[in-house]
């Protein structure tokens, strides 16, 4: 059984817009349930409303400069980050280099800071089909690498060929699957290599992709940095190590000029670059401790302009005005869900699974027990995505739990419920809610399970073959599309979470939006698709997370988007101070 | 005992020692659950996860895992780094190992000067108000772990003084040095500051020290010239150890403190599953401590010829 385009541009990407927020949940010292103090600190200038819903247009961070603005004589900006694992944007899964891919590289599309939108990089134009299923990009004839050389389309289509050839163990070669063969190049004892990928360079300006599948929302994809070119001649001269300081070019409007491991990474400006030349001259990545609690600290000590402060750091400064004035908060794209097995008594029972939605009192989990760092989730798609559906809920609270536990016709004093987590501070105290929450109000035993985060995904990667009852899971998006959410995770056929979940109208709903080119009619197809989704309760949703960021007052004209949350560095200023 | 055989003896013995802690090592790595690419929250394809088993070697049989890397390893490859792509762990451990050398040996010099300070006064000024004050000192040393001093440290003189950054390295000559470097000196001078007050104390009521101030030399002298020399025999030797430690021992310090050290890795590649890190740090510090504790044993005797008897 083949998928039609199972494109998961999920580990990898996901990592992109979680991993800053989920490493910092994860050292976290969430205290235990203490009243409703904690949520003081919330919202101070954020654009967070129930549910998380944010209009797409004031989702993120805008910090607009004033009229005016004297700027700073030195435009260099400091901030920091962790150890990066490799610095390729053809192999990297995604911690915070990422943030440096959309500083030093430029692929065809780019995403406007202020409104989210797809906008043309280096390609200027293009046409797609009616079905969907042919792009032409044509690009800018003024391209050039760092050094100077000339970029042409052969540039893109080695880059992306690249992405599939086994030598480069790419560790996302995912995001090429909705390109033509790509899934085929990609499985074992395929007979295609990663030269028969379905992209082409007509000519020097000129690059042409098919398809798998109808992909209208494929110019997003090329935003993202795995669409990145890279430079042949590097590459092939120096293997693995073209990305140290010494050796790579770039094509971004910046240029890394230093990585001293473990210390700190340096960007400059790339004079080749054809685009505005950026106001910021220079930036500073400090390299912290993978687990470092410090860089708020340092933010504070005025050695960053820019930080993330953790729950911890929030909760010491909620009464300090002055320094709640500097953080602005959002609803971030994702959401925390608790995933079941729809294969094994008694979560293979609809109303049972029904009931376990019902039971779970969001309220409490954002407000008390995780101190305003969350927001309640009740359907499964965040706001910002187009296609979610906010109705899309069902009945909650004790009385609805009851009644679902009797309409399964279960007898709950008899099951013993298992719920396995990946080990951090805030799903050990969720779970911990959970088993006392449950016992209580359907009447069952709940035994945890917790699991240390370097096992957990191949604890989930077995769950097909082997039985469970619920577990956690997460998912964030990755560009704003809902196949993003359904096709790639919640269909049988992709099954991300390993639940053998399996509803023939819900796939066959998502599978139509899918290769919708309507807009209209394609929102109006998942949205269907997710009262489905939420009513069977295979995934129930539970909340979503709220990023904190810090920025300094003289930081201005600084933008960042919910998605992909990353410092970009075209657009800030550094005002005088 | 014959000397030369005894040292013979000493060395050829790291063989089989280092050997133990490969395969201890090795077998602990593997039978941790969990793998190096299934540390995230959104698990890597299949397809994706077996090609790079297969490029590292890790689909194997275990044993032959265990051949293959102890065979590179005595060729001086350690392998390539999961986590950190474009370096071997050759290479992670040529750009962190100096570092930790670096600072380890400021913190040493200050432990010294500390240590050999406040137990030569305790010694000196025995049962006295200052004695107290300097075994308190020793003690609180001793019991204090190296991270809730350093952060002391970084809330007293980054946060509320600003006199100092909160974190970074630019090498020895700088002042981000300052944080880490006493924080990782406190525990070894607590140890250094107890060892030379008891030697010094023995000492002291030895016959030569008694001869010597019947000589009428100075106090000072007395105490300076004749006693503290002798007394540092032991210290020396304790200091090898001390100093082994702090190379070892400072993950805590160098990750609160942003020092690009060895320390981080040594702990972060265990929980991030990168094998070749987690084995190359594992042997180089099984190494450094099997060294320091076989020079202990052998300048012991030259220090003391009463050993060698």
């Amino acid at each position: 059984m083949k998928p039609e385009v199972r494109f998961e541009l999920d580990e990898l990407l996901h990592e992109a817009s979680m991993s800053r927020q989920s490493r910092r949940t994860l050292m976290q010292r969430v205290l235990a349930v203490g009243g409703a103090a904690g949520l003081a600190y919330v919202l101070p200038r954020a654009v967070v409303a129930q549910d998380g819903a944010v209009g797409s247009q004031a989702a993120g961070v805008h910090v607009p400069a004033e009229d005016g603005v004297e700027l700073a004589e030195d435009q260099t900006i400091r901030l920091a980050m962790t150890e990066p694992k490799t610095m390729d944007p053809g192999v990297s899964t995604g911690y915070d280099e990422i943030g440096i891919f959309f500083n030093i590289f430029d692929g065809l599309t780019g995403i406007d800071m202020l409104t989210g939108d797809v906008v043309p990089r280096c390609a200027e134009s293009w046409e797609v089909t009616d079905d969907a299923m042919e792009f032409t990009f044509h690009l800018r004839q003024d391209l050039k690498w760092s050094n100077g050389d000339p970029i042409t389309a052969a540039d893109f289509e080695y880059s992306w060929k690249r992405v599939l050839n086994p030598d480069t163990m790419s560790l996302y070669t995912p995001a090429m699957h909705p390109i033509k063969n790509a899934v085929e190049i990609d499985s074992e004892g395929s007979t295609l290599t990663f030269e028969d990928l379905g992209v082409h360079a007509v000519d020097d300006y000129t690059l042409h992709v098919e398809m798998e599948a109808p992909t209208p929302y494929f110019p997003l994809l090329t935003s993202t940095w795995t669409f990145s070119p890279v430079p042949r001649s590097v590459v092939e001269d120096k293997g693995e190590a073209w990305v140290e300081a010494e050796s790579i070019i770039s094509n971004g409007p910046f240029k890394m000029t230093e990585w001293s491991h473990d210390q700190r990474i340096v960007l400059e400006q790339n004079e080749h670059f054809y685009g505005e030349t950026p106001t910021i001259t220079r930036a500073e990545y400090t390299i912290f401790p993978d687990d470092s609690t410090q860089e708020y600290t340092s933010f504070e000590n005025d050695e960053l302009d820019f930080a993330w402060p953790n729950s911890g750091d929030l909760e010491r400064i909620a009464g300090d005005e002055d320094a709640m004035a500097l953080v602005h908060q959002f609803a971030q794209s994702n959401v925390r869900f608790v995933t079941c097995d729809a294969k094994t008594e008694p979560t293979s029972n609809a109303d049972f699974r029904r009931a376990i939605y019902a039971a779970i009192d969001r309220d409490v989990i954002a407000n008390v027990i995780l101190k305003g760092t969350v927001v309640p989730a009740l359907n499964v798609v965040p706001a910002d995505i187009p296609g979610n559906n906010p109705e899309a809920v069902n009945p909650v609270g004790e009385e609805a739990a009851k009644a679902a536990i009797e309409a399964s016709g279960i007898d709950p004093s008899t099951i013993e419920l298992e719920y396995s987590y990946r080990v951090t501070d805030e799903t050990r105290l969720v779970a911990e809610y959970f088993e006392q929450r449950w016992a209580e109000v359907l009447g069952v035993k709940v035994k945890l399970n917790p699991i240390d985060a370097a096992a957990f995904s191949d604890y989930v990667n077995s769950r097909s073959e082997s039985p469970f009852h619920t577990k956690y899971g997460s998912w964030g998006s990755d560009f704003a599309d809902p196949s993003n959410w359904h096709n790639q995770n919640f269909a049988s056929w992709s099954d991300h979470y390993h639940l053998t979940w399996k509803n023939e109208e819900y796939d066959a709903l998502v599978k139509e939006a899918g290769s919708e080119t309507d807009p209209d009619r394609r929102a109006e197809l998942y949205r269907e698709a997710e009262v489905i989704l939420v009513n069977d309760a295979a995934y129930i949703p539970v909340y979503r997370t709220i990023a904190s960021v810090a920025l300094k007052p003289w930081l201005v004209d600084f933008h960042m988007q919910p998605i992909l949350a990353y410092v970009h560095l075209r657009l800030p200023k550094i005002a005088a101070h | 005992m014959n000397r030369t055989a005894y040292i013979i003896r000493r060395v050829l013995l790291i063989i089989p020692t280092m050997l133990a802690i490969y395969t201890v090592t090795f077998l602990l790595v593997h039978a941790t659950p969990g793998s190096p690419w299934s540390n995230q929250d959104k698990p890597l394809p299949k397809a994706v996860v077996e090609k790079l088993n297969a490029a590292y070697g890790l689909d194997d049989p275990l044993w032959q895992q265990y051949l293959n890397y102890l065979r590179n390893a005595l060729r001086g490859d350690f392998g390539p780094s999961f986590t950190s792509r474009s370096r071997t762990v050759a290479d992670i451990i040529s750009d962190t190992l100096p570092v930790s050398l670096k600072l380890g040996l400021v913190a040493m010099i200050v432990a010294i000067f500390v240590g050999v300070t406040l137990g030569t006064i305790g010694a000196v000024k025995h049962n006295t108000w200052l004695d107290y004050l300097s075994s308190f000192t020793a003690i609180v040393g001793i019991s204090t772990p190296s991270y809730v001093i350093a952060s002391l440290l970084v809330l007293f003189f980054a946060s509320y003084l600003g006199w100092l950054p909160t974190n970074g390295w630019d090498g020895i000559f700088s002042v981000k040095i300052i944080i880490p470097a006493l924080a990782l000196s406190f525990y070894p001078s607590a140890i250094l500051a107890r060892y030379t007050r008891a030697s010094l104390l023995d000492v002291l009521s030895s016959d030569y020290v008694r001869t010597a101030r019947a000589k009428g030399q100075r106090e000072r002298t007395v105490i300076v010239r004749h006693a503290l020399r002798n007394a540092l025999l032991p210290v020396v030797t304790v200091g090898g150890v001390v100093f082994a430690d702090i190379i070892t021992g400072s993950f805590f310090v160098e990750t609160i403190s942003g020092v690009p050290g060895l320390g981080r890795y040594f702990v972060t590649s265990i929980s991030s599953r990168d094998y070749p890190v987690v084995l190359g740090t594992v042997l180089l510090f099984g190494f450094i401590i099997t060294l320091m504790n076989l020079l202990v044993d052998l300048i012991y005797p030259l220090l003391d010829p009463r050993l060698t008897r």
